[in-house]
């Protein structure tokens, strides 16, 4: 089993008990760096990899490559899809069949707001779009409130950076992005342009922290925890890393801000992959059992307990309604909240019915587009490059991709 | 008289001639090397050879599709705007960290040559850079580079100039080259304390009692010693610096949008993100043209110097 370095421990102590359990005995490793780049040669390779985490743009390809099982022969594989939650079912499904199970289903982009700041400001209403939040943000600074009052989603370097900020603003905004087969819907003169012109005008005004092209994911939660930022889009499940005195100077302040008319962020979804090395029936079996195990119910229990683990401690809620509003799950999540009965409903509310990028995701170059996007999306916003450029590059990049990976 | 007989000479008890006595001297020093040769051609010669080889084709592992292509991965990306814009960072940046860490190691070294208080514990020190591994390294300097909870903001807000970002497309190379610098320069340091310390305190007296100033001593005394080991410091550190990666890939991951996207970084996208192996294994090899062009370049620059200043000398 492959992971990357989110909670080890809570990963290996489940792995020991399902050796325990199951007789099976479990390799654990961790991955550090660029985890799809790594894992993508290692299963190129057919290394021994029975189980590896994976985001939901990954599995097309690797499943056109031949380099994962998709879970046909899974026995529990109908009642699992039927106990998942729609939008993530229609994710861990590519081409009608199921390839994966969920390990993590949350939003990436809910707006989170300080509460301390925003009274500072003298706000007293929610931003409903993207353009009453820039306005907000506009005000916030003014009033003195704070220097940099928004920290946009992960604009930073890595590979999971800016592409997932860009994906899920303008699919909050209903503009048109990929159609079927990811065609590209967008061009220099439509909506994504004028959203990455805000991107810059933020910059160029100074309204985001110093140095955010360049942010790592911990920047990204350090900055925000560390006081003075009034919204930004965050990933769902760091909510409690922000209620955590030890780690967060704003514990009790952040709250998650209601959807009312549009969606703030995109589902974002982790899955349990099964690794191709043409491996006998006997070791695929085992495989599943242990993904059944981490991804779905245990099979001597019935219980969601890996799932469940992973909701009550970590935050890190799961692709079923049965874990994520379960009681253990709930009383945990409250607990983090500072206005739990206000909150708990906003919460809940994300998760009822998020979007998701599925047409670009379930394409053989989403990866490829990904990596293109992450390096020219930053030199829309420091002005390195014209918008219009940059929009046409991510277009012509997507043709491109479509043209090769068709023939 | 009848003549006495010679007793039979004892039969020596003869053995068996070593092996390396039964073969040619030739195939005996062949067979020592062979065990070296095989596996030097395993794990140098076909990796090279076939990195050569698939820079001539072009594979996608995805589609499964793959043939070959002759040098059209080489036409691609030299019509490629990105590439030349980062054969360009690389040789900014190899001219930063070699200019930045030459001045740090001899300075140093040129340093703890004289005698002063704490002089071994500063040795013992110096040394640090290098002993961290480049993920520690890049980690500590990505504190003292944040904007936010850095050193270098606190430094200069202090001074009223605001929290600076130092990781600008702007500023980005020479930022990442003074890390650099500073992780490789200790190597430099010990490298040129070893040969100043050959150098006769009595050249410097003398040098002093005929007037010779600060600067005068150190060209006519010092360089010609340290001509020759600062030239191999310069090979070492230039192909070092054309090579980094996982400094670049740790502070900024080639960024911002690209602005320290060097060669090898290029490359890394290339081969192990995008899946085009023919295309990376192409750029490869003119990465190492590059390498081996500057390393000629800072030998027949170093040894032409010492030539004309020996001749200089004998005339």
């Amino acid at each position: 089993m492959r992971i990357w370095g989110a909670y080890p421990d809570f990963v290996e102590a489940q792995t020991k008990a399902f050796s325990k359990t199951y007789g099976t005995d479990v390799d654990l490793g961790v991955i550090a760096g660029d985890y799809p780049s790594i894992v993508q040669n290692q299963l190129r390779q057919k290394q021994k990899l029975d189980l590896v985490y994976s985001l939901g743009h990954l599995p097309k390809a690797w499943g056109t490559a031949g380099y994962i099982h998709d879970y046909e022969r899974f026995w529990a594989k109908e009642a699992a899809a039927q106990e998942m939650l729609p939008a993530v079912r229609d994710a861990v499904t590519i081409d009608g069949k199921l390839v994966g199970l969920p390990y993590f289903a949350f939003v990436n982009g809910a707006l989170f707001a300080n509460k301390q700041v925003l009274a500072k400001s003298g706000l007293d209403s929610w931003p409903t779009t993207y353009d009453e939040l820039y306005a907000q943000v506009r005000k916030v600074k003014r009033s003195g409130a704070s220097d940099t009052p928004y920290l946009p989603s992960f604009w930073g370097a890595p590979w999971y950076g800016i592409p997932f900020g860009f994906l899920q603003e303008a699919m909050n905004r209903k503009m048109p992005l990929f159609g079927a087969d990811g065609v590209p819907e967008f061009d220099d003169s439509s909506g994504v342009a004028d959203m990455l012109g805000q991107w810059r005008d933020l910059y160029s005004e100074n309204l985001v922290p110093k140095g955010i092209l360049t942010f790592q994911e911990s920047d990204w939660i350090e900055t925000f925890a560390a006081g003075g930022i009034a919204y930004s889009p965050q990933l769902q499940y760091d909510l409690k890393t922000f209620a955590d005195p030890a780690k967060s100077k704003v514990a009790g302040q952040i709250v998650a801000v209601p959807q009312d008319g549009q969606n703030w962020g995109m589902l974002h979804i982790g899955m349990y992959l099964i690794g191709n090395r043409g491996q006998s029936d006997e070791e695929l079996a085992q495989a599943y059992s242990l993904a059944e195990y981490f991804g779905y119910r245990d099979r001597k229990t019935k219980d969601f307990k890996v799932p469940i683990g992973w909701a009550a401690e970590n935050n890190l809620t799961q692709g079923y309604a049965a874990v994520n509003n379960s009681p253990e799950v709930e009383a945990a999540t409250r607990a983090w909240l500072p206005d739990a009965d206000e909150q708990w409903p906003v919460l809940q509310d994300y998760m009822a019915d998020p979007q998701y990028a599925k047409n670009l995701y379930q394409t053989n170059w989403a990866l490829e587009w990904m990596s293109h996007a992450s390096r020219e999306l930053p030199r829309a916003v420091n002005g390195d490059a014209s918008i219009k450029s940059t929009v046409r590059s991510l277009r012509e990049k997507a043709e491109k991709l479509i043209e090769e990976y068709d023939k | 008289m009848t003549d006495t007989l010679t007793p039979p000479a004892p039969v020596a008890e003869t053995e068996p001639a070593p092996f390396s006595s039964r073969i040619t001297t030739n195939r005996y020093g062949l067979l020592l090397v062979a065990p070296v040769l095989v596996l030097t051609g395993l794990i140098v010669v076909y990796p090279v050879g076939y990195s050569l080889y698939m820079s001539l084709t072009s594979s996608n592992p995805i589609t499964g599709s793959s043939r070959f292509v002759w040098f059209e991965n080489y036409t691609q990306f030299f019509a490629s705007a990105d590439f030349w814009r980062s054969l360009v960072l690389t040789l900014v940046y190899v001219a930063c960290v070699t200019v930045m860490g030459t001045i740090v190691a001899l300075g140093s070294a040129l340093l703890l040559r004289e005698k002063f208080f704490g002089r071994r514990f500063l040795m013992a020190v110096i040394v640090l850079p290098w002993a961290l591994s480049t993920y520690a390294a890049a980690v500590v300097w990505r504190y003292v580079y944040s904007p936010q909870f850095g050193f270098s903001a606190a430094v200069s807000e202090h001074l009223g100039a605001g929290a600076t970002d130092f990781l600008t497309s702007a500023t980005v190379i020479p930022a990442l080259a003074l890390v650099h610098a500073w992780q490789f320069a200790p190597l430099g340091t010990y490298f040129l304390l070893a040969t100043l310390q050959m150098v006769p305190d009595d050249l410097y007296k003398l040098a002093r009692v005929d007037g010779v100033g600060l600067l005068g001593r150190f060209r006519h005394i010092t360089m010609p010693y340290v001509r020759l080991p600062l030239a191999i410091f310069l090979v070492l550190i230039g192909g070092q610096a054309a090579t980094a990666f996982d400094l670049i890939y740790f502070l900024t991951s080639g960024g911002p949008g690209g602005a320290s996207r060097t060669l090898p970084f290029l490359i890394y996208e290339e081969t192990f993100q995008d899946q085009r192996l023919g295309s990376g294994a192409a750029m490869s090899w003119v990465l190492l043209l590059v390498i081996v062009v500057l390393t000629v370049s800072y030998y027949v620059f170093a040894l032409r110097v010492g030539a004309r200043k020996n001749k200089g000398e004998d005339e």
